[in-house]
């Protein structure tokens, strides 16, 4: 369970949170709200990569030392070094994080053929098929997937699915919590809609 | 075709090279904006020293023209000036080529009219050329007779200004292969070393680009940021290149005035410092696109600190390099230029609008201390 309690966080002038409190206890969430109303935001502070200007992020009823450990992120907000290929950035983020090399979910996406394309020369699709690589190869407890279908092939949606359908079966504590402006896909393998 | 048409063509293409124009001046403007940091440094020290640059300019080219006696003396500036104008022309082949909008102006025009407007900026651009022309207008015929090199040399001018909006691979083969051919052991004449560079230039145009990157294992920070510099290779490039420079002034300087060793040497380890601690500009930009990636994988602090081992060893490079060319290992000077350097690193990740204030502060401290 993640618990927001009290959250404030600005922009300079743009207060994106002001005493934003929330419970999100199902495991597998998917959050909903118009664009710039800081659902990316939100992930990124769960994540730890964003720090808020007051308010505490509670998992399992404790604040997170160290959240990168527990917490895998997908997001277009985090810039993966584009003037490496695909594989160079797997391998970087493989030693580490010390896991072992994503063969399957490599396969399973079909993205093989792309491994030894520049990042900045893949199509968005296969951007973020890295992406998704990069933050399930991790098998953290807690995964965030900001828009995880946006510019994927429907094969491809439908690998993702399968995948977050087990993802949890050996993380009886975890939660995966996914933004999303189509949510019907995921309604449909057992995410529950949440407002922001 | 008819009268109308014609016009019609001639009106689309007026117009075309007016946006082609505008793009140039307004991506220039742009660039010297980028510059800013540098502003200060630009007044003091080239603002005051321009006239002088520009008249090294033509005394370099003069010494190309006058290379008889010393060919291989003469082989080496003009390469050294080949050199200059590609590192100037690659800072600005964006604006010359409006490579942003390059799609967009496949939309608005046929492709001949962009390789039409790409080499008149370039003209208009290569001041280099522009200085070699009015140098070859001022000759006479029975002049032109004796320096016929001369011409071979605007020709390789106008040559590579070409190759760097189109084959920029070629500069790199082009320039280490002409190097090569510089200390080659027999005696030849300027004619011939002109001709040697014209025939490297045009063979590199053919080699294929050898792709270092995609053979790289990627495992650590060393390895990224080795990436990263083979992939920005024009942040060291044209730094290594007024690096150079810096050496060369220093050896002529040297000659004509061995009494001011010193104040050639601190000047000198000024400007190493300059040019290395600024690539903490590049780098601090990349830990700031990159932060949050190392800061998932939790390398955040290692990544932190990594950013600013380049401009340090690179000031490291640059001092032994130029202490074993002048045979001057000065230990003080080297711990003075480090921490200097160190500082200029400092202020260039943080304040980096103090940066160019810091360095002339420095600077007049270390040639009091060395006066």
């Amino acid at each position: 369970m993640i618990e927001v309690i009290g959250l404030n966080k600005q922009f300079s002038n743009n207060v994106v949170f002001k005493n934003y409190n929330q419970v999100f206890s199902d495991q597998k969430l998917c959050i909903e709200a118009p664009n710039g109303h800081g659902k990316t935001t939100l992930l990124m502070m769960l994540a730890g990569l964003d720090k808020p200007q007051s308010g505490s992020l509670l998992f399992a009823g404790r604040e997170l030392n160290e959240p990168t450990k527990t917490v895998a992120i997908a997001s277009d907000r985090i810039t993966l070094p584009d003037f490496l290929t695909a594989h160079q950035i797997i391998d970087l983020s493989v030693s580490a994080i010390d896991c072992p090399w994503p063969h399957e979910l490599v396969k399973g996406f079909s993205f093989t053929a792309f491994l030894n394309t520049r990042f900045d020369a893949l199509s968005s699709g296969n951007q973020k098929k890295c992406q998704l690589i990069l933050a399930l190869m991790r098998k953290s407890p807690y995964l965030l997937l900001d828009e995880p279908s946006a510019a994927l092939d429907q094969s491809s949606i439908e690998h993702l699915l399968q995948l977050l359908d087990v993802y949890l079966n050996d993380k009886p504590n975890g939660q995966i919590i996914i933004t999303c402006h189509e949510p019907a896909v995921f309604i449909e393998h057992g995410f529950k809609c949440v407002s922001l | 075709m008819s009268f109308a048409s014609v016009k019609g063509k001639l009106e689309q293409y007026r117009a075309f090279m007016s946006y082609r124009y505008l793009a140039y001046t307004f991506e220039l403007k742009q660039l010297l904006l980028q510059l800013k940091s540098f502003g200060l440094i630009f007044l003091v020290v080239l603002g005051s020293s321009i006239l002088g640059l520009v008249l090294l300019l033509f005394l370099g080219l003069g010494k190309i023209i006058d290379s008889t006696d010393a060919p291989a003396y003469g082989a080496q500036i003009a390469l050294f000036y080949l050199l200059l104008q590609s590192v100037m022309l690659s800072a600005i082949k964006s604006a010359i080529k409006n490579s942003k909008q390059r799609l967009f102006q496949h939309t608005i025009a046929c492709p001949s009219w962009l390789n039409i407007a790409d080499i008149k900026l370039l003209l208009i651009s290569n001041v280099w050329l522009i200085a070699s022309l009015l140098i070859a207008l001022d000759l006479t015929w029975a002049q032109w007779i004796k320096v016929p090199h001369f011409f071979v040399f605007m020709f390789i001018q106008l040559g590579l200004g070409i190759v760097c909006l189109y084959k920029p691979s070629a500069l790199v083969y082009g320039f280490t292969l002409s190097t090569l051919f510089l200390f080659t052991p027999f005696e030849l004449s300027p004619l011939i070393y002109h001709l040697g560079f014209a025939i490297i230039f045009l063979l590199s145009a053919f080699i294929p680009v050898i792709n270092i990157n995609g053979m790289t294992s990627v495992r650590s920070l060393f390895s990224f940021w080795f990436c990263y510099f083979i992939n920005h290779s024009w942040t060291l490039v044209w730094r290594i290149s007024l690096l150079l420079c810096v050496f060369m002034a220093s050896a002529e300087l040297l000659e004509k005035r061995p009494d001011l060793v010193n104040i050639i040497a601190g000047v000198a380890v000024a400007f190493i410092v300059l040019f290395s601690s600024s690539l903490q500009f590049d780098c601090t930009k990349v830990h700031e696109q990159h932060r949050l990636f190392f800061k998932m994988n939790q390398k955040a602090r290692a990544f932190y600190i990594s950013q600013f081992i380049p401009s340090m060893l690179l000031f490291l490079g640059a001092f032994i390099a130029y202490s074993i060319t002048f045979e001057r290992l000065n230990s003080t000077l080297l711990s003075l230029g480090f921490v200097w350097c160190l500082l200029q690193v400092y202020f260039a990740q943080k304040k980096p609008a103090h940066y160019a204030l810091v360095w002339i502060i420095s600077n007049v401290g270390l040639l009091a201390l060395l006066n």
